[in-house]
């Protein structure tokens, strides 16, 4: 076990290093002077003296493979560069916007466990049923539908158009940003807010995100307990004089689980893509809407930055998942080869 | 083999008629069948895949939900089984009559320990703590003959050999000390040798907690040294009951004759050729006209009585040996 | 691609006992999938929606960039049966030639990561060892790169162009279908007639394409046609946050973007590219999955 874990901690640095240098490659053949960007633009007719001085600053007229060294020389002291359009360390936009991602993925995380779970187990349990035929076409549906439209849709349902009826302040929900500038005091337990504001300003991004994964859960889960269902063991418990839901949640439940937990795991990738279009929608300051603005304006050491931060986190939540996935089922024997 | 019939009955199985819907037709996968299981009796059912003979079991217990009873009783000591619920057949189920299956690995639950699985009888059925159900359920994987039963409560089902996995389940089973076992095709899924250890268990506990044992298998080298009575069974009805003496040595049905010359005889000869029976099973959705047996039977009247009447089952003496063919003196009296 | 659920969900399996499909079989398939009423839905669709793509010239009453002067941001009417943009365009049309661009980027995307994808899945499978064990590795490290931040990043340094995302949404998209297509070759390595082959003297290219692959079909098909609606779906996000086509091309995602700022008073901005997106991935998925159900009726335990 602890050999596996070691191997798969050590195979995060090859990873992470070509990842990240291949952006570091594709950037660079970029054309726009990021210098010029810095200076404020190149519309604002920049003094070309100061360019020159950013340049020789930045070390932007170095040849490639100079900034490519010291870039992760850098790195691997901890610096992860200024960003270019922002005049901060790298560092302390992660510090930042990080924990508004968390929190948010967190929230995510927890209602597609929670209702993606529990529609899975009830559709199977209760299979033929109308609820069953209701899930297997409404997750069809909901993962169809955009995850950014279904954050306009939501919008407009909760927030934009109570807004225009007028109704009562409670009953709107928020549509974009979070409740307050100091937001770091005002979370319990890190994520769980704490005035009803902030509550407003957190359900619809925290459904949208949730939305395509959910549907997903639901849809693993039920096919996993129908089989589950299915199996001897399941006969043999009834045999044994046991009630139904002793059956369902003591017997079968451990086992249809497996192949959900190492769904979640694999489910991050796509949250992550999912987190970028969220984030957008309703201006939610975390790391997504910050990447996908740093794109945009070719903010260098942030994408790389954030990129290197998001595949260190993804590989370790991977490798999380993998080892959990041992604790579940007995007959697992870690690292003993792919599987296809 | 004593009939084992003096003492009192305890399953009392009559007229059972049941089947299930499929998409081609109506499957009567048990057509008819009656039967009496005795106290301390060991009582085999004997047939092919498809015979009716593990349906017949799975209906006592009610573990079939697609199964549908058109006809007939099931009595446990008095009660129609048919006609209780299902709150009322949990009890039954594991404490009164227990049953164990083929397939050992696929049997029990992979992720919980042999220990857990075992105790989980005794906390429900008789109600006790944790502490002492995982006591009792040591007690009996010892009882099994399960080595350093202590340490292996603890282990997993994929940690056990195969002949160890299904003395787990038969000490599940027997944990609240039902009045009658039922095992399903113990040993099909286990070598030869480990096949012979295994009934050698089942028929030790039988006699320790003096409960029967139906036991269901297709192989009659298991039934035969071990049964009290026996029926073998055929497209879901009844060929022939009777002792086990009675169904080996005066078999009066002409499957049973057939089933018995397709053993090798490791005495005999070994230039004669084996006897199989011609043929393969009927399908139960459309059944041969008269007689299931007809088209295979070496002996059948056709067309005549074996192809357009039902068999009757022949009484063939006052012990209660039965048999379904027209023929049934005939064949008995050529053995 | 998008994680669309129904790419997780089993596909048809080959085993020992799949037989080459002769081609009389594809009528009981074709039977099948006629009787799923949800995937002749899709298949309905998806083919309205390429007449209207090939024919929008004729269905569409105004081009993409006529400005109708009078009418800013208006809601549906009969002039302008879905209304009118920021600029006055009309919806109704831009999302009839829409269609154009998902179903080039959707259908061409897919079809280059599923070359891609069954060749490297069919080397790694049918190889094993090194060549396994590399292109693993290499399935891996994409799999860990965020796949939106590499997409922007590939369409922002090349352009904003049709071309750009389908090369993007190709390169990136192969992943699954590999993995699915290794396992299939893995399998029917040992099958008995490859043996045969094998022991007749077949070269390795020869067993690996005209032996194995036929019967490695069944799930290529399914999953391509899942991938188109996967494939779609992406390129609804990468043009929505504005590294797609640009202006003027009418691709729906651009169009929700830039309807976005004005969904209190404009919601229909957002409304019809959304709906048009979400009803065109549906009915891809339910075809996949019609085709899924039709070529092996042994998985309807689901």
């Amino acid at each position: 076990m602890t050999s596996f874990i070691i191997r798969r901690l050590l195979l995060i640095i090859p990873t992470v290093f070509v990842a990240v240098s291949f952006l570091f490659l594709i950037f660079y053949a970029l054309p726009g002077d990021p210098a010029t960007l810095i200076a404020g633009g190149a519309d604002r007719n920049p003094n070309p003296i100061q360019i020159q001085q950013i340049t020789e600053q930045y070390g932007l007229d170095d040849p490639i493979y100079v900034q490519f060294f010291d870039y992760w020389k850098n790195v691997l002291s901890g610096d992860l560069g200024q960003s270019f359009q922002q005049g901060r360390s790298v560092n302390s936009i992660l510090v930042d916007k990080a924990p508004n991602s968390i929190r948010l993925a967190m929230w995510a995380l927890l209602i597609e466990i929670v209702v993606g779970l529990a529609v899975g187990l009830y559709s199977a349990i209760r299979r033929y049923s109308v609820a069953d035929k209701l899930t297997t076409v409404g997750t069809a549906a909901l993962s169809a539908i955009p995850v950014f439209v279904l954050g306009f849709i939501l919008q407009y349902m909760f927030a934009v158009y109570p807004n225009k009826q007028g109704w009562p302040e409670w009953m709107r929900l928020r549509t974009s940003g979070i409740a307050a500038p100091r937001t770091d005091e005002q979370w319990f337990l890190f994520f769980i807010p704490t005035g009803p504001d902030q509550w407003r300003y957190l359900v619809l991004p925290a459904i949208t995100l949730a939305s395509v994964s959910t549907a997903l859960a639901a849809r693993m889960m039920r096919g996993s307990m129908l089989e589950t269902l299915g199996a001897d063991y399941m006969r043999t418990a009834k045999a044994k004089g046991l009630s139904e839901r002793r059956i369902v949640v003591g017997h079968g439940l451990r086992n249809a689980m497996l192949p959900v937990v190492t769904l979640i795991g694999l489910d991050l990738g796509a949250t992550i893509g999912s987190a970028v279009l969220t984030e957008t929608v309703f201006s939610w300051p975390g790391l997504g809407s910050t990447i996908a603005d740093a794109v945009g304006n070719r903010d260098l050491p942030v994408v790389l930055g954030l990129t290197l931060a998001v595949v260190v986190v993804y590989s370790l939540i991977n490798l999380f998942v993998d080892v959990s996935y041992a604790w579940f089922d007995p007959r697992v024997r870690l690292g003993a080869g792919d599987e296809p | 083999m004593t009939a084992g019939r003096d003492k009192e009955i305890l399953l009392s199985v009559r007229n059972l008629e049941a089947g299930f819907d499929t998409g081609e037709g109506h499957v009567r996968a048990v057509d008819n069948v009656s039967f009496d299981i005795h106290r301390g009796e060991v009582f085999s059912i004997v047939g092919e895949s498809g015979s009716g003979k593990s349906v017949t079991a799975m209906t006592i217990l009610g573990l079939l939900p697609t199964i549908k009873v058109a006809g007939g009783e099931i009595l446990w000591k008095g009660r129609d089984l048919l006609q209780l619920g299902d709150r009322e057949m949990r009890h039954i189920r594991g404490a009164e009559i227990s049953m164990i299956f083929q397939d050992p690995l696929t049997a029990l639950n992979p992720v919980h320990t042999i220990g857990r699985q075992v105790a989980e009888m005794g906390r429900i059925h008789d109600g006790l703590n944790k502490k002492e159900s995982m006591e009792r359920a040591i007690a009996m994987l010892d009882l099994v003959g399960i080595p350093e039963a202590r340490k292996r409560a603890d282990m997993h089902p994929h940690e056990f050999s195969g002949g160890m996995r299904q003395r787990a389940m038969i000490a599940m089973a027997i944990m609240c000390s039902p009045d009658l076992l039922i095992a399903d095709e113990p040993t099909t899924a286990l070598d030869v040798t480990v096949q012979a250890q295994v009934l050698e268990v089942l028929v030790e506990i039988k006699d320790r907690i003096d409960s029967a044992i139906m036991l269901i298998t297709h192989d009659l080298g298991v039934v035969a040294g071990l049964s009290d009575n026996v029926m073998v069974m055929y497209a879901g009805r009844q060929a022939e009951l009777g002792t086990s003496d009675e169904v080996f040595y005066e078999s009066s049905h002409p499957y049973t004759l057939g089933l018995l010359k397709s053993i090798p005889d490791l005495e005999g000869p070994f230039s004669e050729p084996l006897v199989p029976i011609p043929g393969s099973p009927p399908s139960l959705i459309n059944r041969p006209s008269g007689c299931p047996f007809h088209p295979r039977c070496p002996m059948a009247e056709v067309p005549g009585r074996c192809d357009s009447e039902i068999p009757e089952l022949h009484s063939m003496g006052p012990s209660g040996h039965v048999a379904s063919c027209h023929f049934a003196e005939q064949v008995r009296v050529s053995t | 691609m998008t994680l669309v659920p129904e790419l997780l969900e089993p596909m048809p399996e080959i085993g020992p006992d799949t037989e080459v499909r002769a081609v009389s079989l594809w009528g009981d398939v074709w039977k099948r999938f006629l009787a799923n009423k949800l995937a002749v839905i899709g298949l309905v669709f998806v083919i309205l929606l390429i007449l209207v793509a090939i024919f929008a010239d004729l269905i569409a009453p105004y081009s993409i960039t006529e400005r109708d002067s009078a009418n800013f941001r208006t809601g549906p009417s009969s002039d302008h049966w879905f209304g009118t943009d920021i600029i006055g365009r009309d919806v109704f049309s831009r999302v009839v030639y829409g269609s154009r661009v998902s179903l080039k980027i959707g259908i061409v995307s897919t079809l280059i990561a599923m070359i891609i994808g069954v060749l490297l899945g069919a080397l790694a499978g049918f190889r094993g060892g090194w060549t396994e064990s590399g292109i693993m590795r290499i399935t891996d490290i994409f799999l860990s790169v965020p796949y939106i931040v590499l997409a922007i990043a590939i369409a922002t340094v090349f352009g904003r162009t049709e071309n750009t995302v389908i090369i993007v949404l190709g390169v990136t998209g192969w992943l699954g279908i590999c993995r699915i297509v290794r396992a299939s070759f893995m399998q029917l390595k040992q099958v008995e007639y490859v043996e045969a082959a094998r022991a007749l003297g077949f070269k390795g290219r020869r067993i690996m394409f005209r032996h194995i692959l036929p019967n490695a079909l069944q799930p290529i098909i399914v999953y391509g046609t899942i991938a188109i609606g996967g494939a779609i779906l992406a390129e609804a996000a990468l043009s929505f946050l504005q590294v797609g086509p640009q202006d003027p091309t009418p691709a729906w995602g651009l169009m929700v973007s830039q309807g976005k700022g004005d969904l209190a008073n404009a919601p229909h901005l957002v409304f019809f590219p959304g709906v048009a997106i979400s009803l065109t991935v549906l009915s891809f998925v339910m075809i996949g999955d019609g085709l899924r159900d039709a070529l092996d009726p042994k998985l309807k335990s689901r």
